[in-house]
């Protein structure tokens, strides 16, 4: 094997540790050593833990009304989700990876796929997690294997033990396995609950349960994919670092609404606003959509609840933010009037690369694309609430999500900046 | 506060007469991030809150570039975080003991004390005068 077989290179997986309070540290260091949570939108429950909030009892998803009232809470320091500051630091994450990684794929927020050197693999990967920390303030947790798969496992395995690194390139195979045999299938990268019980009618119950079943019932009872993933836990790279096997299927962008909102002229607006958010996140991902639908419902808790969906055709798949807000138009008259409806989304399907399917009858409209891409660049530069598309109106509204504990944009906005006593 | 937006803009022009002689020349407007900013990626801008260093022309309101990939050192100035607060000074070396020095006073740079990156650009905005702006 040569120096330069990629297939045969060590792979790592580079996790930020629970990311978005890591972000809040750096923004406010004295947030350092507290026990600290970030809030899911409107407030709801908490999506990240410091370890010193887990040592407290606070799960995952555990919802803020519950906890502020709990009396062992009284030093939890909980924060509105910023956004803005974790994608600009996620950026950030990714870039500095890329100025010492032979290859690196960005696999989420806080998770990067890394190529290492065949020679001294934890050493590269050590010196990459240094200049994360360094570049960004923020800690990491890697994973370091033969697989993606396996690299995912040695990650987790790092966190539990709140470890920095976990180097299986240096682990015997009988170590290997004994710690396969100690992970669930379900915490296998790919795998989650909702497989877990057909696998078990097969006596798969563990990762190395599933490292050694045969691969051709496998691909025929579920997939190629499934069966990739179980070679890679034997240690046979099936996904080099750069490929995702999976396509974008569907586009969604629901929100809970800060205020409920009971006409349908608000509605409107609020349903306008989603629509050219979501079109804007088509077009970044180089999308079109055939099919919108659009939804808005009022909260579970209430007496007669209401929902009401509909479903348009795109015809010709689009990504025009006025197309879109055109067709979410088509829910309004389900609406009954003076009802306080809380949520609202939109799902668009039958996505394609955009100009994929050039039509005949209506070419595609250059003034509408360099329109929305002006629009793009106008509230990328001068702030969300700079431009919008005529029923969605320039915020805030009265129903934006609700962020009553949001720390400054610091490394996002002039006005908000980081300050140095 | 001030607008960072853009307030005018040069253009280069040509004609069907006179051909612009720069324009086999001409690479570009300059641009002040290729400029200041090397590194983006490890650079953040940071505001003033206080005259810890006004001796060197740095005053409460400007803005500091600081560059966490440099490493504190004699003579630089750096930001540092101490009892969770960013502090800004000269870094010198007391009888070889590192040391935060400003006029807010001086800091031994203890293991408690952590690096958070080396300033390397003030910008000072000037006021314009009456008409503002």
């Amino acid at each position: 094997m040569t120096a330069d077989d990629g297939q045969r290179r060590p792979v790592a997986l580079v996790d930020v540790r629970c990311m978005f309070v890591s972000v809040e540290r750096v923004i406010d260091p004295q947030l350092v050593g507290q026990p600290v949570i970030v809030l899911s939108n409107n407030d709801g429950c908490a999506v990240s833990r410091s370890d010193e909030a887990k040592a407290l009892g606070v799960g995952m998803g555990d919802p803020w009304f519950q906890l502020r009232e709990r009396p062992n809470m009284a030093t939890l320091v909980a924060l509105s989700s910023n956004y803005a500051e974790y994608g600009a630091f996620s950026s950030r994450f990714h870039t500095t990876i890329s100025t010492l990684a032979l290859a690196s794929e960005t696999y989420s927020v806080d998770e990067a796929f890394v190529t290492l050197p065949t020679a001294e693999p934890a050493a590269a990967a050590v010196a990459i997690q240094d200049r994360v920390r360094q570049w960004t303030g923020l800690p990491t947790a890697a994973g370091i294997a033969t697989t993606k798969t396996l690299a995912k496992v040695a990650q987790r395995r790092a966190k539990q033990l709140g470890d920095a690194l976990c180097d299986l390139s240096t682990w015997s195979p009988a170590q290997t396995e004994e710690l396969l045999a100690a992970t669930p299938v379900e915490d296998v990268w790919g795998i989650g609950s909702r497989l877990r019980t057909g696998l078990a009618s097969l006596g798969v119950r563990t990762a190395r349960d599933l490292a050694n079943a045969d691969a051709g019932v496998l691909r025929r009872r579920w997939s190629v994919v499934l069966e990739r993933t179980a070679r890679e836990l034997a240690g046979v790279p099936c996904m080099p670092v750069g490929f995702t096997p999976r396509d974008r299927q569907q586009l969604m962008y629901s929100r809970m609404l800060g205020a409920t909102v009971d006409s349908r002229a608000e509605m409107r607006s609020v349903l306008a606003q989603y629509a050219a958010a979501a079109a804007r996140r088509l077009r970044a991902h180089g999308l079109q959509a055939a099919l919108a639908q659009v939804w808005v419902s009022s909260s579970r808790f209430r007496d007669q609840a209401l929902h009401h969906t509909t479903a348009v055709a795109l015809d010709p798949p689009t990504a025009d933010p006025l197309a879109l807000i055109e067709a979410t138009r088509a829910l309004l008259p389900h609406l009954r009037e003076g009802h306080p409806y809380n949520r609202a989304g939109i799902l668009l399907t039958g996505l394609s690369p955009a100009g994929a399917q050039p039509t005949l009858w209506q070419p595609p409209n250059p003034a509408r694309e360099r329109l929305a891409a002006a629009v793009d660049q106008i509230s990328d530069r001068f702030g969300r609430h700079s431009i919008g598309y005529g029923p969605a109106g320039l915020g805030p509204r009265r129903w934006d999500m609700k962020r009553e504990r949001l720390s400054p944009a610091g490394t996002t906005r002039w006005d908000q900046l980081l300050t140095v006593r | 506060m001030r607008s960072n937006s853009e307030r005018s803009r040069v253009t280069v022009e040509t004609t069907a007469s006179f051909p612009n002689p720069a324009q086999d020349y001409y690479e570009g407007a300059l641009s002040l991030d290729r400029h200041l900013v090397p590194r983006p990626t490890s650079t953040y801008v940071v505001r003033v809150a206080s005259e810890a260093l006004v001796d060197l022309g740095i005053h409460p309101g400007d803005e500091l570039l600081v560059d966490r990939a440099l490493d504190p050192r004699p003579g630089r100035v750096v930001v540092v975080v101490v009892e969770g607060e960013r502090r800004l000074g000269r870094f010198e070396l007391h009888g070889g003991a590192p040391v935060l020095v400003s006029d807010l006073g001086e800091i031994p740079l203890t293991a408690a004390v952590e690096p958070w990156g080396v300033a390397t650009i003030v910008i000072h905005h000037l006021p314009l005068g009456p008409g503002d702006p």
